[in-house]
């Protein structure tokens, strides 16, 4: 069966899912650019590690390169069940919210 | 340009092998950029912040894991918890976070002066032998409370009747001006009944106390030094014993120097710090001007 999505774990999923090459930085940086909220490095990648124990999403080593101090960078794609997943909680977020937008956005 | 080599190895010790390496390796990109863009010393902070976030961030999952396992309280877990917690509400509001260290640090250092202080002068003994038997007498001062003059006379008819304490020494103030080839110097000094510092129950370090017959108006020209006084104007040379030294009313024998550790709390009080003791030499048959005594 599939599990629900924490939060921040849908955020990670959906900037994991708009990237091309997501790994942590461009993860981490495309949250923030998005939704404005700052993310630390430990908080993105501690959620991809649990995504990743409960099969949602895989993970595959790059090349080591000098400038990040001769350590490998970690891309990581949804696998199908992780989009299931995300589909999921999305649309039940949606379905929560038909129709209540206008007083979302009253004073 | 590395970024801050304590932070990585916290990172390394932290995480498991694979994980620590995507992360000290995109922290590691990002501070060569942050570095490029906006400084160094901006990109050092920025990586300590994201360290201290992500071990935050892994301390907390752990002991959510772990109190998930194990219901028992256990007191070391829900430190190590509230601690990474705190860690992370401090990093988080760093504004906050500097308002409530100054404001701890305020409140230590005030706490610290304070009980520095009461313990100064309330509850560290005085630095004399049997201290807590040491008292001040004199007559009431003009301002209540505050130990005033005591006539000479006066003070040897109460040495002779003295039945509660074991000795009564008188002092008043001296300043007299040493005159050298180095320079005329004032020198802060009391002139002391000769059995001052044996009520006191201080020995001089070098050379001997005064003796009775040195309390005299004729033979009262010897002086006892302070250490301080000894080495700063002396250096210290051990044979000033002897010596005579010529002040501006006349030539004073040295016959002691006192040890290092005498703390002269009797003269700061009433006047300045002592550095030289001579007798006082008044005649008791005699008049005389308006000496403190002192048990």
């Amino acid at each position: 069966m599939t599990d629900w999505l924490g939060e921040f774990e849908q955020l990670v999923l959906f900037a994991v899912l708009q990237l091309d090459d997501p790994y942590g930085v461009s993860v981490r940086q495309e949250i923030e650019r998005r939704t404005g909220r700052r993310v630390s490095a430990g908080a993105v990648y501690t959620t991809l590690e649990r995504l990743e124990s409960r099969g949602l999403v895989m993970s595959r080593w790059g090349d080591p390169t000098p400038e990040r101090g001769g350590k490998r960078k970690r891309y990581y794609e949804l696998r199908p069940s992780g989009r299931q997943a995300l589909a999921r909680s999305w649309h039940a977020m949606r379905a929560m919210a038909r129709g209540v937008a206008p007083k979302l956005s009253e004073p | 340009m590395r970024p801050p080599r304590l932070a990585l190895w916290l990172l390394d010790r932290a995480f498991d092998p694979s994980a620590a390496e995507a992360i000290a390796g995109d922290l590691t990109e990002e501070f060569h950029a942050i570095a490029a863009r906006r400084g160094r010393v901006t990109a050092r902070t920025w990586f300590w912040r994201q360290t201290l976030l992500s071990l935050a961030s892994r301390r907390h999952r752990a002991s959510v894991a772990s109190a998930a396992r194990d219901r028992r309280p256990r007191l070391v877990e829900d430190l190590g918890r509230d601690l990474a917690l705190t860690v992370r509400m401090l990093a988080r509001a760093p504004g906050f976070a500097s308002a409530a260290i100054l404001t701890l640090a305020l409140g230590i250092g005030a706490a610290t002066a304070i009980s520095t202080a009461a313990h100064r002068t309330l509850l560290r003994p005085l630095p004399y032998p049997h201290g807590a038997r040491l008292v001040f007498a004199g007559h009431p001062g003009g301002d209540g409370g505050a130990v005033g003059n005591v006539g000479y006379t006066t003070a040897v008819d109460w040495r002779a009747r003295l039945r509660t304490f074991d000795d009564l020494a008188v002092i008043r103030t001296w300043s007299p001006t040493l005159v050298a080839e180095a320079g005329a110097e004032r020198l802060d000094g009391l002139r002391v009944t000769w059995n001052y510092f044996r009520t006191l129950g201080v020995q001089p370090a070098h050379g001997r106390d005064f003796t009775a017959g040195e309390d005299h108006p004729e033979r009262w020209r010897v002086v006892i030094l302070a250490d301080r006084l000894w080495r700063r104007r002396f250096g210290a040379r051990p044979d000033i014993i002897g010596r005579t030294l010529e002040f501006n009313g006349g030539r004073y024998e040295v016959v002691g120097v006192l040890p290092p550790s005498f703390e002269p709390l009797v003269s700061e009080h009433f006047y300045r710090r002592a550095e030289i003791w001579a007798p006082l030499g008044y005649d008791p048959a005699g008049p005389a001007s308006c000496p403190r005594a002192s048990t």
